[in-house]
């Protein structure tokens, strides 16, 4: 028995509401997806207090390795300006181990060299492998894995079964292996790194490209006839791209404490070079000894740069996915 | 009898964009055993609304002000205890996708269960039991070799029917149902909307929120129409099909398309729901109104009774014959937000729409 | 597939892995300059004879695929052959750091999963509060920390001024009391990393799961918060911790070339350091091989475990 008052009665029609007339077209404005989107990730990274400092600190210490010491490219002095006091390098300027002084702010190490200097300068050395070592990295992993994902077949079982063996092996074991065999020096030390960043870049592309060529945009540009390398260059990448984004650049942390741990173990620059890490590889004999401003400085230096770039990579990564958790929503418990 | 009072319900979420005011102002009552369908576009507050009867709302929502009361006692405020006891307990809630309303990790058996067990003195095996009967009480077939299979494996309209036995496991008296056929196939929504029906016989009311009108027509006794967080209608079935007195309900009623349609296009009510942290002055369908006079862009309406036809008895009440004057003649009053039934209101013209039949008798 | 035939199939899957692994190792010491003769030689007499026979020994004269499999046919009996720089076996020294390293490793990584998990969940369901905000930057400067500097400063502030703990390892066995009260410090500096890593991983993955409509649909049925945290969303939300776990361990014996050395703690890290840093490369192998094997075997686990918590994980 149906209870439907409308069974039965005949069929329900409304008149005299503008029904009849023609309907407004309903335009809500169309603006151009991705540049809105860009704009809106860049305004709510500039809204992340926390990213901010980040990048603020990064910069400052990026400017304090530069105008560490003057620069000279080919016999020309490109930057004359040096905020360290003293030549990194320069040993015996003052007593071995001397405290923290207005002259020498850090104290001075085991040669009698100026901490704070080298601090600075050290600078130099993180940055340039951190950036460096990711870039190269993302060069190498980013097409490897973007052709994996697309081609599949055969390549892609290669390509996943080499990043598979790699992976096995820890990142920092695999870098000590790599400078033992092959020395030490600072492009060697970057090799090492690049050889052993460039898998997590690939195995993440990889994913990605596999989730992305499922979407319906990839199949209407392959059913309008685009090309495999512009579908991949015009369409896949750029929606691909995000998390690795996110990924290399707090990568750049993961790489500044590798070389670090490296220069510990003394396996990374030449001795006495004025890395951080290295900088630490006495540390425990000076601790005991008392000489405390040998390990806190340096290290410090170190922290504040990887702390930074997290701060910045976690920004980046909220700003381009945001997941409402750092949100000025005022909370409360649900009961 | 009375069961379930919403008077001038204020829910808020406070966002990013500012507070929006999904719910504003909201009042019904609901008896025992009656059916009431809540309709409206999306984000009209009809899910909000339902989930502020058991104080579901997350962060950033809040209950900001108006009353709930559930069998006399008050909900909103109520202690974490009553609540619990409320939750599943005497009000049971079926949600809209039954994919995600299930824990995909455990068995569906058990997610009956568990909620057998908070409500019953049942221990041992017989939560499990009680909770295989349930299956078989909401038409799965072999319920007992289901209840040990994962969510996953259950099609839509099958995990549906679990999450209602879910909803049925504390012997509500009510059943709060959110768009429980959306999400499936037209002729899984009817076996549903049987099933509903089945259960509905046993004197359990159920508050139906739908966008579906066809649903609200073979289902519910009576139906409150929402827009923009507000009830503009509040009606028997029968009147609010057949002499709806809001424009925005006869806009929805004359969007249906029917077999035999003789029209060229489709009327829609133009326009687009309006931005809730930002409404529009005055009655908030007045730009979408072809009614809409100066008068409508400075005072929003209550809801008010409408003057009309006699009313007589609706839903369950009808076919048992029972002519009892009512206690709460109030609520089945027809009644409709809009000044053209406001006395004191300036509105000038009339409106002049009108249902009429074709064909039938 | 039953969860058996899973396990079996898994496992068989990561032999090609375990081969790919031990030919890389191979590889990468052949890549060495010069061969183990010639370090063998720098502690010895040169003598013809005595290459000649060293060189048998290495079998440097046979095709380098017969080298690879009789090199890998010896290491499957355990056999690393000798250390460069004596006459001892190179099985024989790995077993007598490898308890060092466990124990070491096994405390950092119950430190990281007791403080982590749990850190991570009470800062995911108490979201926006003191708590959770002070717990996020707690554990961002615990990924930012290098190790060496972390213990290297725990030595100095606990070693040195407060003198609470010995700055130099005891002789005593693994599993004595000093032992493990020295082990307080290198197991804090070895799990801070992970833990932190843990805090975040867990906090995000509670975050994620409770956004989801079961929560809300459990709350709806009545139970306890309480039961809905630990019952549902928490079980939910350990299928992505289980698989970052895993990888920990690869994260973990990084951490313990690093630690071993700040605190002389004689474990395989050391061992490794100096190996490298003396030439002696038949070492360097064994470590290496071995690490990379417990990584594989480590996640192998890790893909079980999922499988199992996962119920759709159709097997």
């Amino acid at each position: 028995m149906s209870r439907n008052p409308l069974d039965g009665r005949g069929r329900l029609r409304v008149r005299g509401f503008g029904g009849d007339a023609d309907s407004a077209t309903d335009d809500t404005g169309t603006t151009t997806a991705t540049t809105a989107q860009r704009a809106r990730a860049w305004d709510r990274f500039r809204r992340d207090r926390a990213a901010r400092a980040g990048l603020v600190i990064i910069v400052v210490m990026a400017l304090l390795a530069v105008f560490a010491r003057p620069v000279e490219i080919g016999g020309v002095v490109v930057q004359p300006i040096a905020l360290a006091p003293y030549d990194p390098a320069a040993s015996g300027v003052a007593p071995a181990y001397r405290p923290p002084s207005l002259a020498h702010p850090f104290g001075t190490d085991w040669a009698g060299r100026d901490v704070f200097s080298r601090v600075l300068y050290g600078g130099r050395y993180s940055l340039s492998i951190g950036v460096i070592a990711v870039s190269l990295a993302l060069v190498v992993g980013v097409p490897l894995g973007a052709v994996a994902g697309y081609v599949g077949g055969w390549v892609d079982e290669t390509i996943m079964r080499l990043v598979d063996v790699l992976y096995a092996f820890p990142f920092l074991v695999l870098a000590i292996a790599l400078v033992a065999v092959f020395g030490q020096g600072f492009w060697k030390l970057v090799g090492a790194l690049v050889a052993v960043g460039w898998i997590g870049y690939a195995r993440l592309i990889r994913g990605e490209v596999l989730s992305v060529v499922e979407r319906d945009y990839v199949l209407a540009a392959r059913a309008l006839g685009a090309g495999d390398r512009r579908i991949l260059a015009r369409h896949v990448v750029p929606n691909a791209i995000a998390p690795v984004v996110v990924q290399a650049t707090l990568n750049v942390g993961t790489v500044v404490l590798s070389a670090a741990a490296l220069g510990f173990l003394g396996l990374g620059l030449q001795p006495g070079t004025a890395e951080w890490g290295s900088m630490l590889s006495a540390g425990r004999d000076t601790l005991v000894g008392g000489e405390w401003w040998v390990t806190v400085f340096p290290g410090l230096a170190i922290f504040l740069f990887v702390l930074s770039i997290n701060l910045v990579g976690d920004g980046v990564r909220d700003a381009l996915d945001p997941d409402t958790d750092s949100g000025t929503y005022r909370t409360r418990e649900a009961r | 009898m009375t069961l379930l009072e919403v008077e001038d319900l204020d829910v808020r979420f406070y966002t990013e964009g500012g507070v929006v005011q999904a719910v504003d102002g909201l009042s019904y009552t609901l008896d025992y055993g009656e059916r009431l369908g809540v309709v409206g576009e999306s984000g009209a507050g009809k899910t909000v609304t339902a989930l502020a009867l058991l104080d579901l709302l997350d962060d950033p929502g809040r209950i900001e002000g108006g009353s709930i009361r559930f069998d006399g006692e008050e909900v909103v405020g109520a202690s974490p205890d009553r609540l619990r006891r409320l939750r599943g307990g005497r009000i049971g809630m079926v949600f809209q996708d039954p994919e995600t309303a299930l824990d995909p990790v455990y068995t569906v058996g058990e997610q009956v269960a568990e909620a057998v067990r908070v409500h019953t003195d049942l221990d041992g095996d017989a939560p499990h039991d009680r909770a295989v009967a349930l299956l078989d009480r909401v038409g799965i077939p072999d319920p007992a070799a289901r209840a040990t299979q994962y969510p996953h494996e259950f099609s839509g309209g099958m995990a549906q029917r679990a999450v209602v036995a879910t909803a049925l496991a504390g012997d509500p008296d009510l059943l709060v149902a959110d768009e429980p056929t959306s999400a499936l196939d037209v002729t899984i929504q009817a076996q549903l909307l049987d099933l509903f029906d089945d259960l509905a016989a046993d004197d359990l009311a159920v508050q139906l929120i739908t966008h579906d009108l066809g649903v609200v027509a073979e289902f519910c006794d009576r139906a409150l129409v929402m827009y923009a967080g507000q009830a503009v209608e509040r009606a028997p079935v029968d009147d609010l099909f057949y002499d709806p007195k809001h424009p925005y309900t006869a806009g929805l009623l004359s969007a249906v398309p029917r077999i035999g349609d003789d029209r060229d296009r489709l009327p829609t009510v133009p326009g687009t729901t309006p931005d809730l942290a930002s409404p529009p002055p005055g009655c908030r369908f007045h730009p979408r109104c072809p009614y809409a006079e100066d008068a409508c862009t400075k005072r929003d309406p209550p809801l008010v009774a409408v003057g009309g036809e006699e009313r007589r008895p609706s839903g369950s009440r009808a076919q048992s014959g029972d002519n009892r004057p009512q206690a709460d003649d109030g609520d089945d009053a027809h009644r409709a937000a809009c000044l053209a039934y406001v006395d004191d209101a300036d509105f000038e013209d009339d409106l002049d729409f009108y249902v009429e039949t074709e064909g039938g008798p | 597939m039953s969860l058996r035939r899973y396990v079996l199939r898994r496992t068989l899957l990561t032999l090609p892995i375990l081969l790919g692994v031990s030919a890389l190792t191979f590889g990468l010491v052949k890549l060495l300059p010069g061969t183990p003769v010639d370090y063998v030689l720098q502690f010895q007499e040169a003598t013809p004879e005595l290459r000649a026979s060293l060189r048998a020994q290495y079998h440097l004269d046979e095709p380098i695929w017969r080298q690879y499999l009789l090199w890998l046919s010896d290491v499957l009996r355990l056999d690393f052959g000798e250390r460069v720089v004596s006459d001892r076996s190179v099985s024989a020294a790995i077993a007598e750091r490898l308890p060092e390293t466990l124990v070491l490793g096994s405390i950092s990584f119950l430190i990281a999963l007791l403080v982590g998990i749990p850190t991570g969940v009470v800062a995911a369901v108490r979201r926006g509060t003191l708590l959770d905000e002070g717990s996020r930057v707690v554990a961002l400067a615990g990924i930012a920390t290098p190790n060496f500097w972390l213990g290297l400063l725990l030595i100095l502030v606990f070693g040195v001024h407060l003198n609470v703990v010995p700055v130099i390892p005891p002789v005593a066995p693994l599993l004595a009391p000093e032992s493990l009260a020295f082990l307080v410090l290198p197991a804090i500096t070895l799990g801070t990393a992970s833990a932190a890593l843990f805090t975040r991983l867990t906090r995000s993955a509670v975050t994620e799961q409770l956004r989801k409509e079961y929560v809300r649909a459990a709350r709806a049925k009545g139970l306890p918060e309480r039961t809905v945290i630990v019952k549902h969303v928490l079980r939910n939300s350990l299928i992505s911790v289980v698989t970052v776990a895993a990888v920990q361990v690869a994260f973990l014996v990084d951490g313990a070339v690093v630690v071993e050395r700040v605190f002389s703690w004689p474990g395989l890290g050391r061992l490794l350091v100096r190996a490298i840093l003396q030439r002696d490369f038949p070492v360097v192998q064994a470590v290496v091989l071995l690490v990379a094997t417990a990584v594989v075997v480590a996640n192998l686990l890790a893909d079980i475990v999922y499988a199992w918590l996962d119920p759709r994980i159709t097997y």
